[in-house]
């Protein structure tokens, strides 16, 4: 997705119908598309960053050592 | 002049019979009476529970059990379960969600003596930090009822602002605890991940949530988390890591303790008054011998893509089932919220985890030269109710980064975190410092934040609210 590309209300609405089995009322795709245009938005540093070969702490324990 | 419920003093008078805990509880049942109505914090006051727990306490005492929470009132956050007792989770969707048990971090809390007053108002479903609540009434914070407490733990933060109980307990998915507690004058700590079982406490979101406690000083901090903390077979994420003594390490003075001062992020956008008391708290710090180091925190614009890539689709999927049978119960702003998680494809939640990897490996090399971290814990003073963005040096800002911006980075690495209060605003609102620590070092934030308050009296100042 291009850094800066609005996420639109027809674009949620198509996603949440074919993709996700939810039902999203017109207001509803509207806020949606609003807080993922900002989600995208703080998730760019991220989507860039190396992450070399680090496997995902999906099972999270602080003891577990150094990463 | 009223004096607040302070957490040592009542469990030694009630050990040593100078006081029941039954007089405890009755005192501290009438004072919710008194502010229940200005300030919406109880969503279930529970005095048969709390008389018949006192009772208990009284004749546990008469024979000889040594209870350090002896007859402390509680409360919790209502997403604690108690038994026979509804979950509400701060939600229109869980008012009749009643639970089977209490939680482990009740029942270790009432073993311990402590008296269960009832359950906290909270920002529904904890995916928010306003403590505003359209079902159980918005929370007000003491110190200027026109101001936010914070939250999401805000009854769990005004419970014991305005003195009614000893210590609340709140959960911290991204600064739920520090926040509310830091806006309020008082000490609020997410411990380390998987140091307090999270059996029986609603989820938000499995790998950032964290449970603890808040009270007035670090010193009342230190017995409660030793009473709570510990492994759980009801909590495959708890940590079987020897519990310390806190309280014990305390009264060690802290020259020589390695304080960090991050010269990136934490400082760059704060409101004045908030970078004046911080800066003076870490100047104090440096007073009582501590030594200052300069440190760099790596990847903190990455670690807040990560926590919201992973809080998202955590919270869809742990309301799936109740945004699915009933949207309508929850309010347009979490449902929203619950809504957008849906979205977040996979790639990007494995990814902020494959984040949280490497800024743990790294975060490691910068606090193996330090013994804590000092920064601010909110990027400004209690804002208004209905306000969104606040004016700092940076530009207009939203609040959700002005207040979690601070907190939220330490729910990802799971590091122990306190706020502890070190000064007020002009227009007399609370400043919170915030201490954080190695994983399972919250022995050294308690003791920094404890001989920090020793010279200190930030912590002596009471809300005008009588």
């Amino acid at each position: 997705m291009a850094d800066d590309h609005a996420i639109t209300a027809d674009t949620v609405e198509r996603m949440a119908a074919e993709m996700l089995n939810l039902t999203l009322a017109a207001s509803e795709r509207e806020m949606v598309a609003g807080l993922l245009t900002s989600l995208h938005k703080d998730m760019r540093a991220m989507r860039r960053m190396d992450v070399g070969t680090a496997e995902p702490a999906t099972v999270y324990t602080p003891r577990e050592g150094g990463g | 002049m009223f004096q607040p419920p302070n957490v040592l003093e009542i469990a030694a008078a009630v050990r040593e019979r100078r006081t029941l805990a039954r007089e405890v509880t009755d005192e501290a049942l009438s004072r919710i009476a008194r502010f229940q109505e200005q300030f919406h914090l109880f969503t279930a006051i529970l005095p048969e529970i709390a008389r018949q727990q006192a009772k208990t306490v009284d004749a546990r005492v008469l024979a000889g059990d040594n209870l350090p929470l002896a007859g402390v009132p509680f409360a919790v956050k209502d997403l604690i379960d108690v038994a026979g007792v509804p979950t509400t989770c701060g939600s229109r969707a869980f008012t009749n969600h009643k639970a089977l048990a209490d939680a482990t971090v009740v029942k270790k809390l009432v073993d311990a003596g402590a008296v269960l007053l009832g359950k906290l108002n909270m920002h529904e479903c904890a995916f928010g930090f306003t403590g505003e609540n359209a079902t159980f009434g918005n929370c007000p914070n003491p110190w200027n009822p026109e101001r936010i407490a914070g939250g999401s733990s805000s009854g769990s933060a005004v419970a014991v602002s305005v003195g009614i109980c000893g210590f609340t307990l709140g959960s911290d998915t991204g600064g739920s605890i520090r926040m509310p507690a830091a806006l309020c004058n008082l000490v609020g700590l997410k411990p380390t991940y998987g140091r307090v079982s999270r059996a029986g406490v609603m989820p938000l979101s499995w790998t950032l949530d964290h449970v603890g406690p808040i009270a007035r000083t670090a010193e009342e901090t230190a017995v409660i988390l030793a009473a709570m903390a510990g492994g759980d077979r009801l909590d495959e994420s708890s940590s079987l890591v020897e519990v310390p003594d806190y309280a014990a390490e305390l009264s060690r003075e802290i020259r020589g303790v390695k304080v960090g001062v991050p010269q990136n992020w934490f400082f760059e956008s704060l409101q004045p008054e908030v970078a004046q008391a911080v800066t003076a708290a870490v100047d104090r710090l440096v007073a009582l011998g501590a030594k200052r180091v300069k440190v760099t925190m790596p990847h903190m614009a990455e670690v807040l893509g990560a926590h919201r890539a992973i809080i998202f689709p955590e919270a869809a999927s742990a309301f799936e089932p109740y945004l699915r049978d009933r949207p309508e119960d929850f309010s347009v702003d979490i449902r929203t919220l619950l809504q957008g998680g849906h979205f977040i494809p996979a790639v990007d939640y494995l990814r902020g985890q494959r984040v949280r990897r490497v800024v743990r490996r790294e975060w490691a090399k910068e606090f193996a030269r330090i013994d804590c971290l000092a920064t601010p814990s909110a990027a400004t003073v209690a804002t208004r109710f209905g306000q969104s963005t606040v004016e700092l040096p940076g530009g207009n800002t939203p609040l959700l980064n002005a207040y979690l911006d601070m907190t939220m980075p330490f729910n990802l690495s799971g590091q122990p975190a306190l706020t502890v209060p070190c000064g007020f605003s002009n227009d007399n609102l609370p400043i919170g410092l915030q201490l954080v620590g190695a994983p399972f070092n919250e022995a050294t934030l308690l003791r920094v934040a404890h001989q920090y308050q020793q010279d200190t009296d930030w912590h002596h100042r009471q809300p005008p609210v009588g």
